[in-house]
């Protein structure tokens, strides 16, 4: 699984030459003249790994990078500049990139750069697919089943459960089963870590 | 005013002091000679005791027989010595005869008998009883109780005191001679200042007092032309400490001058130092961006060729070559700019100026959307100047234009129209940016005002100073949007002497 590597620099020499290069090791590129015209696009790309210019008229790379952070797209972006300026190196590693690399640029550390990126990228995607799979799991368990996996969550014992919703305590023990069932588990643990997942979900 | 007073302080000052002097070298004047005085005066007394000595011997020899002895000697000494008016031998018995050289006084011969009456030995002074300042000196002869005359000399005091010293004559100097008992026989009793010497006359016989003063008036001791020299030496001096001051005033100046120069220099050195930091910092990153281009071209060739895929390998070679040239290019323009040159001046055409410069930069313009509209007029517009200079004052304005309607999120477009106005090539340089900040609108040609992160504030004072150098004027013009610059130059000679 390889995502996508957008390429944002406003010199059509060094777009073309740097698509060509990462053509030949079988990377596909989308290029952007400008920062306007990859905003313009953003909304309908998939997520992928960026390489910004830093020196850009109208919007440099580190304002795009700025402005990306703002509106909640977060992914892995590799910085790239003609000086070898320490003050926006440190701006662009503060404002979240995973590499910046000093034009010109050597291929194998642009290429190790995107596949950190993409290493990033599908470990967010990972992390997304487990998210997604946990809240099916959950969507199956009843509200009455959902309280008590709370409760449980909280580390109470069943007899504790049983007080608290006013039931009998073998009551609580068939509920516990019927979770157990659902999410495939019955270590209180990973039933807590479950639920934990569920519950910092957006 | 505390100037004025503190000169009026000198000057009194000094003045005090030359009085106190003048005074002082008088009093000295008069003390040397008072003392010259009363040694001749005191010389001449102790003659008078030797006269009496000789004219007592002859009279107690025999005056009697001789009376004409002792006539030729009294009439001799007279004559030598002229202050001696009178001599007088007064027999004390009434029976012998009465001699008497020069005075012809009947109370004299009391007087004479009085002061032998009371004379112990040594002889006795009298006021000579008329208006003629002069004295008796009476002797008795034999000197004992046994005495058989009065011998007396009649001695004018004002001759005692005469002296080839013209000192005395003046009117200011005052002199008095007394006899012991204080009987003022010269000078006038109370009559001007305090006497300044007194001294008795150093003789045995006759020590008459001898007082001497000497009248200053302000111009004695302040006399007119001293005072005049002392107040031109404080009007010189004064002078001269003005004149020291302004030296002094002007070794600062040159101190303060010559240390603003090596600001200047210093200042001028940065700003070469700058401007080729900068033009180093935009040279690199212009030839960042084709090497960049070049060795991802080289990379990606080498992994075409590895798959033998030859034909691409050669459209790839194309586009190195074709990098390549553009870092070439963008290395001969600064070899052009920075090589130390010669001003070069000519006449070049102005619109092969505007036309380098657009070529230049197109690609930029290009690559920022940004229209670029260029109007030249067909006939040459020919100019003397130097043509790389305004070559870069043209590079210059349109790049700036170009940087500012980057920064512009309407429109974009830099303006150039050439154009002859009478006399003078115009070339008008628009953009549609966000326009000049008023803060720095007064000090746009000023070094090292900038409104850039990275800008030296060089670029325009520069373009001014080359436009100048052509004989015209860069000028900023008020505008509702964006900036608009003009340059203006005088026409080539050949060209107007032509229309002419």
């Amino acid at each position: 699984m390889t995502a996508p590597v957008y390429l944002v620099d406003d010199d059509a020499a060094v777009r073309d030459a740097l698509s060509l290069l990462l053509s030949t090791v079988g990377i596909d590129v989308m290029a952007f003249p400008g920062a306007e015209d990859f905003l313009s696009a953003l909304p309908k790309l998939d997520p992928g790994c960026l390489i910004l210019d830093i020196r850009m008229p109208a919007i440099s790379g580190l304002k795009l990078q700025e402005r990306l952070t703002a509106s909640g797209v977060s992914w892995p972006t590799v910085v790239i500049s003609g000086h070898g300026d320490i003050e926006a190196c440190r701006k662009a590693f503060r404002n979240g990139a995973i590499d910046f690399l000093s034009k010109p640029i050597d291929e194998q550390d642009l290429i190790d750069a995107i596949q950190k990126g993409q290493a990033v990228l599908g470990r967010a995607a990972e992390a997304d697919a487990e998210r997604v799979e946990t809240m099916a799991l959950m969507a199956g368990l009843t509200p009455r089943e959902r309280e008590v996996l709370s409760l449980v969550a909280r580390g109470f014992a069943t007899r504790d459960i049983a007080v608290a919703l006013d039931v009998s305590p073998r009551t609580v023990e068939s509920h516990r089963a019927a979770i157990g069932a659902k999410l495939g588990t019955t270590s209180p643990a990973e039933m807590t870590r479950l639920w934990i997942e569920a519950e910092s979900a957006p | 005013m505390a100037r004025v007073i503190a000169w009026a302080l000198i000057c009194g000052l000094a003045l005090a002091v030359l009085a106190g002097f003048e005074r002082s070298t008088r009093l000295a004047d008069l003390t040397a000679q008072s003392e010259r005085l009363h040694a001749v005066a005191s010389q001449r007394v102790d003659q008078h005791d030797a006269h009496l000595t000789a004219l007592s011997a002859i009279a107690v020899a025999g005056v009697e027989q001789r009376p004409d002895l002792f006539r030729d000697v009294a009439a001799a000494i007279m004559q030598f010595y002229p202050r001696i008016i009178g001599i007088s031998l007064v027999p004390l018995d009434g029976e012998s005869s009465l001699l008497e050289i020069g005075i012809n006084e009947a109370e004299i011969t009391d007087v004479i008998r009085a002061a032998v009456n009371r004379s112990t030995g040594t002889p006795v002074l009298v006021r000579y009883p008329s208006d003629r300042p002069a004295y008796l000196i009476v002797k008795r002869s034999p000197n004992s109780d046994a005495a058989r005359y009065g011998l007396a000399l009649v001695i004018d005091a004002a001759a005692l005191l005469n002296g080839d010293s013209a000192y005395w004559t003046q009117a200011e100097a005052s002199r008095w001679l007394a006899l012991p008992d204080q009987t003022l026989l010269v000078g006038v009793d109370s009559d001007g200042p305090a006497p300044h010497f007194v001294r008795a006359l150093s003789s045995g016989t006759q020590p008459l007092e001898l007082k001497t003063a000497i009248r200053m008036t302000v111009s004695d001791v302040l006399p007119p032309g001293r005072v005049a020299i002392v107040l031109a030496l404080i009007a010189l001096g004064a002078l001269a400490l003005r004149a020291i001051g302004r030296q002094r005033a002007k070794v600062r100046a040159a101190e303060a001058r010559v240390e603003l120069s090596g600001l200047e220099t210093r200042l001028s050195h940065a700003s070469r130092v700058n401007a080729l930091g900068e033009m180093a910092s935009g040279m690199a990153h212009e030839l960042t961006q084709p090497l960049t281009a070049i060795l991802a071209q080289a990379q990606a060739a080498r992994h075409l060729a590895a798959r033998g895929d030859t034909e691409r390998v050669a459209a790839v070679l194309d586009d190195v070559v074709g990098q390549t040239r553009r870092a070439s290019e963008i290395l001969a323009r600064l070899r052009t700019w920075t090589r130390p040159r010669e001003r070069n001046a000519e006449a070049i055409d102005l619109r092969e100026c505007v036309r380098v410069a657009e070529t230049l930069l197109a690609g930029q313009a290009a690559e920022l959307g940004a229209l670029l509209d260029v109007a030249v007029p067909s006939a040459p517009l020919s100019v003397e100047g130097d043509r790389v200079e305004l070559e870069q004052v043209l590079f210059n304005l349109m790049r700036n234009a170009l940087d500012a309607v980057a920064e512009s999120t309407g429109a974009r477009k830099v303006g150039v129209a050439a154009f002859l106005d009478g006399d003078t090539a115009v070339i008008d340089v628009s953009d549609t940016g966000p326009g000049i900040r008023p803060d720095i609108r007064g000090r746009l040609f000023t070094p090292f005002v900038t409104t850039r992160e990275h800008g030296t504030g060089l670029g325009l004072a520069l373009s001014h100073r080359l436009v100048e150098r052509a004989g015209g004027d860069l000028t900023v013009v008020e505008t509702r949007e964006g900036a608009r610059f003009l340059i203006s130059l005088p026409l080539a000679r050949t060209v107007r002497e032509a229309a002419e």
